[in-house]
């Protein structure tokens, strides 16, 4: 199991959690304490198999499919490239146990013409942005 | 050009030495397909580079100097500072936010359009710095609210003291709002730097800090001067 993280991704540690903004996609995305361990491995290059064994004491298999199921999740939003992932079937509802890495949260942060800023309008909310015109 | 300059800019004009050189010059652009354009920035080796809705902006960011062809509009400037000020701006960030100062006290006023960050500006005139992007910035040891040159400002710099997630509400009610929590909501209303992930890193970790260090508090309101007593501090709530 292996995975690279996507270029220009930057990521702060915060109260357990860890934040993760990738500008080229608009995205912000915070992942629960075990995440944040897989993530940091991940930057390292450490070994990800030996790591998704650390995550449940009694069984390291568990462990592995639980973080080939939270690495699928991170390659889903294009934080990742992940490769090896035998048990990535399963991308649905994730598990809940406190030792499960998983995405808590996602938000789409705002590109300048969607931006609210620049017209007082989103895409979403109708009109595109008159920014010329409003003098 | 006389036209290119928005009528906000003048009042933050000031008597200290110029820190930046700019040479503006002219750009004919069909404004109606400029302003569909969506910017592209690049940020390189200390340059910046912003091509699009009519605007060509090249500035070195190390010597301080730009070069800018705009069309006669006043919001061209605007377009290039929205994106330069997230770039150029180390220690701090750009809110879409009012911001509102009492005394030593600023309070940094967040929402998307029709949250109410005008609605505050007008309630209490006397206070308000400007209505539409203010900057938080990390300087001496503290965060400040610095008023920037969009629409309706003021210059002015205050130690910031509590920043509020805006929306319309039945009574006055102000609620902490915890780090984490502050992030997520935050995040939306930053100006995030483009083009630069160096830029992109430390606009993180100041909003990281930035939460951790000042209070953040979600603030229900009516369209009510006294919402200054809970914008203050002075209570945490006011009934209808």
């Amino acid at each position: 199991m292996k995975a690279k993280p996507a270029t220009q991704v930057a990521w702060r540690e915060i109260d357990g959690e860890t934040v993760l903004v990738d500008l080229a996609r608009n995205l912000m995305v915070a992942v629960n304490r075990p995440g944040g361990l897989l993530w940091r491995a991940i930057q390292e290059g450490a070994d990800l198999d030996a790591v998704a064994g650390t995550l449940t004491a009694d069984a390291p298999a568990e462990g592995r499919r639980l973080a080939g199921s939270f690495l699928a999740q991170l390659e889903g939003c294009g934080l990742v490239e992940a490769e090896g992932l035998a048990e990535r079937a399963d991308t649905g509802p994730a598990d809940t146990a406190e030792h499960a890495p998983r995405v808590l949260w996602r938000e789409d942060l705002s590109s300048f013409v969607q931006q609210a800023a620049s017209c007082g309008r989103r895409p979403s909310q109708g009109g595109q942005c008159q920014i010329f015109k409003r003098f | 050009m006389r036209g290119a300059i928005p009528a906000s800019f003048p009042a933050f004009a000031t008597e200290r030495s110029p820190r930046w050189r700019v040479d503006i010059g002219g750009a004919k652009v069909d404004l109606d397909a400029a302003a569909l354009e969506a910017p592209v920035v690049q940020v390189a080796g200390g340059s910046f580079r912003l091509v699009g809705m009519g605007v060509t902006a090249e500035v070195n960011l190390g010597e301080r100097r730009a070069h800018l062809a705009i069309p006669p509009s006043p919001h061209a400037l605007a377009v290039v500072l929205r994106h330069l000020l997230p770039v150029a701006v180390e220690d701090g960030l750009v809110f879409h936010a009012a911001l509102l100062a009492g005394g030593d006290r600023a309070w940094l006023c967040c929402g998307p359009s029709g949250a109410g960050k005008s609605t505050l500006a007008r309630l209490l005139p006397a206070h308000a710095r400007c209505d539409e992007m203010a900057a938080a910035r990390f300087v001496g040891g503290e965060w400040h609210g610095e008023a920037l040159p969009f629409w309706r400002s003021r210059p002015g710099r205050v130690p910031l003291h509590a920043v509020y997630l805006l929306r319309h509400g039945e009574c006055h009610r102000r609620r902490r709002v915890d780090p984490r929590l502050a992030l997520r909501q935050l995040s939306e209303h930053v100006l995030w730097p483009t083009g630069s992930p160096a830029a992109t890193d430390r606009a993180l970790g100041l909003l990281c800090d930035m939460v951790e260090q000042v209070p953040v508090f979600d603030l229900e309101f009516l369209p009510r001067p006294d919402v200054l007593e809970v914008l203050a501090g002075n209570t945490d709530e006011a009934a209808a």
